[in-house]
């Protein structure tokens, strides 16, 4: 059985994006459609080894949640990875200081973000 | 700058970056045209996205044709038809591409744009109001798949001006940055 991603987007398109890039490469994914459900998700895999996570969404943003993420001891040591179309370099900063493991202004690269995926969970 | 600079930059901007993006999608967009009369009458789809910051509050309005959406449908997912759901949700996430890559683009020049959600509307013979704002810009581009129309409009303070800072710069589309 391969690793656990769970991928948080509120476009369905981009998470079965990430998905199918994943899935291919040996990658179990789940998946969740904004913060709210994210920290749900986050909470039920607790052998997630990475989460992909966009910043706008709806009902709870991915800096915050990726903030609550790391002040749940459980969770902290969880590598977070932003998707988003934010290039702003306070937004990517802020990430930096939270915790993020890296940042990724889409349309993606499939291959760029399978290799980063890979560095992150290996 | 003048409001008529911002304006021309404004055009290059948005231009560029809906190239740029329908490109990455394997799209081509044909040269923008200055067509204000012309407002095609097989679009069947609209995806729209508000922005603001302290000198600037608007949207950018997309419309087109529901094929020209699944054209530019991830190469990934290709495999497959997209439902009319799944165009309506790819094309909310385009018009947020759009608006992230103008974003990005603006921020050498000092602007923060904070951004909505998008929404998105299918139907026929649906038109735009004539805007109320003082910046509303139109761009017309051909496809080989049909036309593609983007509105970009925006109430924009007076006296704002873009005041180019190249030490800022924001990260590149689709590069990844691992901290």
């Amino acid at each position: 059985m391969g690793k656990t991603v769970i991928v948080i987007d509120d476009s369905q398109t981009i998470r079965e994006q990430v998905g199918t890039t994943l899935r291919q490469a040996g990658f179990e994914i789940v998946e969740a459609v904004d913060g709210v459900d994210g920290a749900e998700v986050i909470g039920r895999t607790p052998d997630a080894a990475l989460v992909i996570c966009d910043v706008n969404m709806p009902n709870r943003g991915g800096l915050e949640l990726l903030e609550d993420i790391r002040k749940d001891e459980s969770r902290k040591a969880l590598p977070v990875l932003m998707l988003t179309t934010e290039g702003q370099p306070q937004l990517i900063e802020r990430a930096r200081k939270s915790g993020a493991k890296g940042w990724i202004v889409k349309p993606f690269k499939a291959d760029l973000l399978l290799a980063a995926v890979r560095k992150l969970t290996s | 700058m003048s409001s008529q600079a911002n304006v021309v930059r404004l055009d290059a901007l948005v231009e560029f970056a809906a190239r740029a993006l329908f490109e990455s999608h394997g799209l081509t967009l044909g040269e923008a045209q200055d067509e204000t009369s012309r407002l095609p009458d097989d679009h069947d789809i609209a995806a729209s996205i508000g922005f603001t910051a302290p000198q600037v509050q608007g949207a950018i309005l997309m419309t087109t044709r529901k094929d020209l959406v699944a054209r530019a449908w991830p190469r990934e997912l290709r495999h497959r038809e997209p439902s009319e759901r799944e165009v309506c949700d790819w094309a909310g996430e385009l018009v947020n591409q759009l608006l992230g890559r103008v974003k990005n683009a603006l921020v050498p020049f000092g602007l923060t744009l904070e951004q909505s959600t998008p929404t998105v509307v299918i139907g026929k013979h649906v038109h735009r109001a004539p805007p109320s704002t003082n910046v509303a810009r139109r761009y017309f581009f051909e496809t080989s798949v049909g036309s593609l129309l983007i509105y970009f409009d925006a109430a924009m303070a007076k006296g704002l001006t873009f005041s180019l800072d190249m030490s800022v710069r924001p990260g590149p589309e689709g590069d990844v940055h691992l901290f």
